[in-house]
């Protein structure tokens, strides 16, 4: 009898786990997919100038890797492309179903099989359950005060208004993390005003991102090796930036002494420089790569509030100052639920305990894919596995690796599932959190 | 990146229990 596995969610995890699969004889997989179309992350954060900030030769699939990237680190249109081209030659999208949003997975203790339940009532089972949701896709709206007061227009990032023309209005952008950084250079430009609130600033490194002159495109198209020699590099790169986290009083110094002379170099006023400064170890809050987002700061029409948001009138952004900062336009650059994982879905497993009883003191997972008491339930991009300074692909490959691997065990002992052994999660878990002592994470 | 994915080259079955698809009740096999 074969295995079957549902997929909760298409994106590059699901992605990643539906080809591993297939390829080793799993081919009763089925990925249901909340949104109208597959490609996760990248199908819902479609802001302007949303790029990935993983240099596109590295955040690719090792197996379907790509000699013409049109720059370093691609916008979001050419992943989208190229996560659908992948997930055709690979026959996984036709396996999607799209608009179906999973509301449940529970664990039979009799059938030894999962029930999988969409919120629209239909239903699957499933031998194993691979929850693949993401964690870059969910907003995060801040609660501010009289937020639902606000008359004017309003949206987050990953549910970018495109129909909205920002030509000639007020805008506010509160937040600054890594998807602001690239939304308001693009949003200055266009808006009459433009008004940034952050609250907390960020380590820069520089990135132009334009595209490859046409020779560099050439070489690295035709020369053999170029781009296994790139993919390389860029994998140490990234090596090097984790260990400059890893270790913030050595490696780390070399990052914070590049990150400020860029940072120097690009904010000649003191004054601006000393509000957009950061008060935390290089590397603890994620380093971002912008060569446009300063410069920005300094445009005539823009202006940057460092001053706590502390409400909202039905025309205003009010700031702990007392000020009314009047707009037409609130952008909500203020990030992603990432630490909801997979919830608001229910999970229940072996005697009806539910994920939110077992992550009562904090999400936690083996190796960040397993959690003791749901059987055969495999989690990508879990607790602890957000990368440092690296490729979340080369991360969900390995993922869908073990998975895979996981399954020929049950597969090849006539078993209906596998659970981790509670003990071993335990001892993962003390010996992952010790691990962060000394890190950039670790308050000096 | 490095460490994370050679740990998960290998998966030693000795760190799970093992759902057995005979029997009706939770149990484990070796």
């Amino acid at each position: 009898m074969s295995t079957k596995v549902i997929v909760v969610g298409a994106g590059v995890g699901g992605i990643a786990a539906a080809i591993e699969l297939r390829k080793h004889g799993f081919t009763d997989v089925t990925l249901l997919e909340r949104a109208p179309d597959f490609g996760g992350t990248w199908f819902y954060n479609s802001y302007p100038g949303a790029a990935c900030d993983v240099a596109s030769h590295l955040y690719s699939f090792s197996f379907a890797q790509r000699r013409d990237w049109s720059r370093l680190c691609s916008p979001q249109d050419e992943i989208l492309r190229y996560l659908h081209a992948v997930a055709h030659d690979h026959g996984v999208d036709r396996l999607v179903v799209p608009n179906t949003e999973v509301s449940s997975c529970a664990w039979d203790d009799e059938s030894h099989r999962w029930t999988v339940t969409s919120a629209d009532g239909r239903a699957w089972d499933a031998d194993a359950v691979v929850v693949a949701t993401g964690q870059l896709h969910r907003p995060a709206l801040p609660r501010i005060a009289g937020r639902d007061e606000f008359a004017g227009h309003s949206f987050h990032s990953a549910e970018w208004d495109h129909a909205y023309d920002l030509r000639g209005k007020r805008v506010a952008v509160i937040g600054t993390g890594a998807s602001a950084v690239q939304f308001v250079p693009e949003v200055a430009t266009a808006a009459e005003r433009l008004v940034v609130f952050q609250r907390t600033g960020n380590w820069f490194l520089p990135r132009k991102n334009r595209p490859y002159p046409a020779p560099v495109k050439a070489i690295i198209r035709h020369v053999p090796g170029v781009q296994a020699f790139r993919r390389r590099f860029l994998y140490q790169y990234a090596e090097s930036l984790t260990l400059m986290i890893r270790h913030p009083r050595t490696a780390g110094r070399i990052g914070h002494a590049r990150s400020a002379l860029f940072m120097r170099w690009q904010l000649r006023d003191p004054e601006l420089r000393r509000k957009v400064w950061p008060n935390y170890t290089f590397g603890c809050k994620r380093v971002l790569f912008s060569s446009y987002f300063l410069p920005a700061l300094q445009r005539p029409n823009v202006e940057l509030v460092t001053d706590a948001v502390t409400g909202m009138t039905r025309d205003a952004v009010v700031t702990a100052d007392g000020t009314e900062h009047r707009v037409d336009c609130v952008i909500y650059g203020t990030g992603f639920r990432t630490n909801d994982f997979m919830f608001p879905m229910e999970i229940s497993g072996a005697g009806g305990r539910t994920l939110r009883e077992a992550w009562a003191d904090g999400a936690r997972a083996h190796l960040g894919i397993s959690v003791p008491g749901f059987p055969s339930l495999f989690l990508m991009y879990g607790p602890n596995t957000n990368t440092s300074g690296g490729s979340i692909i080369v991360y969900e490959e390995a993922q869908a690796a073990y998975i895979r691997t996981a399954l020929q065990h049950v597969r090849d002992r006539g078993a209906a599932a596998i659970d981790i052994r509670a003990e071993v999660e335990v001892e993962n878990d003390r010996r992952v959190q010790a691990r962060f002592a000394g890190t950039a994470w670790d308050p000096l | 990146m490095r460490e994370y994915e050679a740990r998960l080259r290998t998966l030693d079955p000795s760190e799970f229990t093992f759902v057995p698809a005979t029997e009706r009740s939770p149990a484990t096999v070796a």
